[in-house]
């Protein structure tokens, strides 16, 4: 949390007490003293100060000031005319925002003198003179804050936008990579499927001719068929073999893909590594396997560099209408969690399919995703 | 109609979100449960709604008004019963009504009337003139209650109003929270007990680390976890039993015999009864029932399976 600092409004209260403090020290030690009657006005007129600045609308803030003013130039006449020194903090107050040049300001905080009796020359004009510089300064100041403020929060957002941009583009980038390597397996395997023809081909051919030499040249004929059927097998077979090797397997990407996973977690980062499931796999579609495979990967990464765990456990749950994979960690945890980009990508790839990611820090660190099931 | 939504909801502590894009509707009429740990952003969504903290982030919704910018509005047709409770003990029973009904805005005659009619509905008319501090636990969380009712809000809120009371008083908060219901007021209930949101609501969401992560009827969320349920019946003696007959009933899965412990379990679709019909084609092989035990997944199973913890445990 970020140390709270001293509203540019608190400094001005602050101020006006100050000159109140001031003003009725003076008053104290005058032959006058403090009587019954300024105690109540000044009390008073604390209240009124109080409420203008309690108020939130601009009018009403307003509003309070000028009664102020009016309350003070009451008292200063009738009680003692050393009060009319709190007059130029409030006229600052009031004609301040409405006029935007200091020289008018000044001289309308000058203006009161002349209603004053000579003695107290001196001194309004000395406080008057001071009221003007500190609020000028003040408020000067407010204006500039208030303008960092704005352009840093803007600055943030902005940031904040871009950083997501980029995150996105990386996203959608190894989703595409992703995509254009399946398609590109789809197609090869399309192409060798197609050369099943070619094969079959060459075989039919051998087959007709041993047809047609059949009542002839028998010998022959069986040679060809010989031939025939070992052009047949033999293609069938290497087909066969490249078809599979070439075609993603489902296991490529389902469970045995998460095995492979955590053995290399294991083997890499000497920390337990176990992985379990239950419930009926073969629902997990493709899509699905990819994002939780990402996400776990993810998950593991933050364990290795965050966590100081010794084990990690990767459980998948096929429920009836939901998949659930949790990463939990035996680390430290953390008490309240803040995301990092991996956590809002982990958060995203899930919500593109419905899904949740949930993070909880209470006993080690556990990463848990919910997705629902298409086919449910 | 939605009564109440809330869109990509959010509040942050620094960086800290301790509630995270939570969107949420409650319809018309309906008793919505929230349910969650400590922890979750119950509280936190709650005290949003009722504006007494700030919004980070996200909208919320009454009747369709936006609360940031209808704050009156908002205050006049939203009631909400605090988990603490919210009673000056040194007025009396109808004066602490009077007062919160004036708040939300009642005046005049009116006030007067609602609050009786208050004090009335939560059983507490006798204790009119009553001092809070001498009332037991459950009585002060009906007074509470009637402080938040009296405007007649449309939707009213319940921060876990059972919590550490007496049986006879939380059967009595449970059915007025009925009653109100009936009387067209929406409803959203936290609770910690299972029991009573499972017994209440019409819809619940499950909140965790505050973003919801189920939501749905009691039925919805059930099947999240499965969609069967298991029926064990004890038998004298399941000699002679012929499965084939059981199987054959609509919605039947399976069967098995278990001749050591002489039971049968069978498993069902969970949406069908069929018990009935189960016990009927027993009855009709002459098998003498010992004792029936159906087995459903139960909320707690579901919060438990869903965040891996359980509700009261954090």
């Amino acid at each position: 949390m970020r140390e709270r600092e001293i509203r540019p409004e608190n400094w001005s209260i602050i101020f006006k007490l100050v000159m109140l403090l001031y003003v009725t020290g003076s008053v104290y030690v005058s032959e006058s003293g403090l009587t019954n009657w300024y105690t109540a006005a000044i009390l008073l007129y604390i209240s009124m100060e109080l409420f203008s600045h309690i108020m939130r609308s601009a009018t009403l803030q307003r509003a309070g000031a000028a009664a102020s003013i009016l309350f003070i130039i009451t008292l200063s006449y009738e009680l003692n005319p050393m009060l009319a020194l709190l007059i130029p903090v409030n006229l600052h107050r009031l004609a301040g925002p409405l006029l935007r040049h200091p020289a008018p300001i000044l001289l309308l905080m000058m203006a009161p003198i002349l209603l004053l009796p000579k003695e107290l020359y001196a001194s309004y004009g000395l406080t008057a003179s001071i009221s003007y510089l500190f609020l000028t300064v003040l408020s000067a100041y407010t204006d500039k804050s208030k303008a960092y403020r704005s352009t840093l929060e803007a600055m943030r957002e902005e940031q904040y936008r871009l950083k997501k941009q980029l995150h996105e583009s990386m996203e959608h980038r190894r989703q595409s990579e992703y995509m254009f390597k399946l398609e590109e397996r789809n197609r090869l395997s399309q192409e060798i499927h197609d050369r099943i023809g070619h094969s079959m081909t060459g075989a039919l051919i051998q087959m007709e001719a041993a047809k047609r030499l059949y009542a002839t040249d028998a010998a022959r004929s069986a040679e060809l068929l010989q031939n025939a059927i070992h052009i047949s097998k033999e293609g069938i077979e290497q087909i066969r073999q490249v078809l599979k090797s070439m075609k993603p397997l489902k296991e490529q990407l389902g469970i045995n893909r998460m095995r492979l996973l955590a053995d290399e977690f294991a083997a890499t980062h000497e920390m337990e590594t176990q992985l379990t499931y239950e419930g009926n796999l073969d629902r997990i579609e493709p899509l699905h396997w990819h994002i939780i495979q990402q996400n776990v990967t993810e998950a593991l990464t933050n364990t290795v560099k965050y966590a100081e765990a010794t084990a990690v456990s990767i459980h998948i749950q096929v429920l009836h209408t939901m998949i659930k994979a949790s990463v939990s960690d035996n680390g430290t945890g953390a008490s309240k969690v803040i995301k990092g980009l991996g956590m809002i990508g982990m958060e995203e790839r899930t919500a593109a399919v419905g899904g949740k990611v949930i993070v909880d820090g209470s006993k080690g660190f556990a990463v848990t995703m919910l997705i629902p099931l298409a086919s449910a | 109609m939605n009564v109440l939504q809330l869109k990509k909801l959010t509040k942050k502590y620094g960086e800290f979100a301790a509630v995270d894009q939570l969107t949420l509707a409650v319809q018309e009429g309906e008793i919505f449960g929230l349910l969650g740990a400590n922890g979750a952003g119950k509280s936190t969504t709650i005290n949003m709604i009722a504006s007494l903290i700030p919004i980070t982030k996200g909208e919320i919704e009454l009747l369709g008004k936006n609360i940031a910018k209808n704050g009156k509005f908002a205050k006049s047709n939203i009631g909400i019963v605090p988990q603490e409770l919210a009673i000056y003990e040194d007025m009396t029973a109808y004066e602490n009504v009077r007062f919160f009904a004036g708040l939300y805005g009642l005046r005049g005659p009116e006030l007067k009337r609602r609050a009786e009619e208050a004090l009335a509905f939560t059983g507490l008319s006798d204790k009119h003139r009553s001092y809070p501090r001498d009332f037991s636990g459950g009585m002060k969380r009906r007074l509470n209650i009637a402080c938040a009712i009296a405007h007649r809000p449309k939707l009213i809120i319940m921060d876990e109003p059972t919590v550490g009371i007496d049986p006879h008083s939380r059967n009595y908060i449970l059915n007025s929270v009925r009653k109100l219901n009936e009387m067209g007021s929406t409803i959203i209930y936290t609770s910690h007990y299972m029991e009573e949101v499972e017994e209440l609501c019409t819809r619940i969401a499950i909140l965790d680390h505050g973003k919801v992560i189920a939501e749905g009827t009691k039925a919805q969320l059930k099947s999240i976890i499965t969609d069967q349920k298991e029926i064990r019946i004890d038998v004298r003696s399941a000699t002679g039993l012929d499965t084939r007959k059981l199987s054959e009933i609509a919605g039947v899965r399976t069967v098995t015999v278990n001749d050591e412990q002489n039971s049968v379990s069978i498993s069902t679709d969970a949406e069908v009864n069929i018990l009935n019909r189960i016990i009927q084609g027993l009855m009709a092989a002459d098998i003498e029932i010992r004792s029936v035990e159906e087995s459903q997944p139960s909320l707690e199973t579901v919060f438990l399976t869903l965040t891996g913890r359980s509700l009261r445990d954090s």
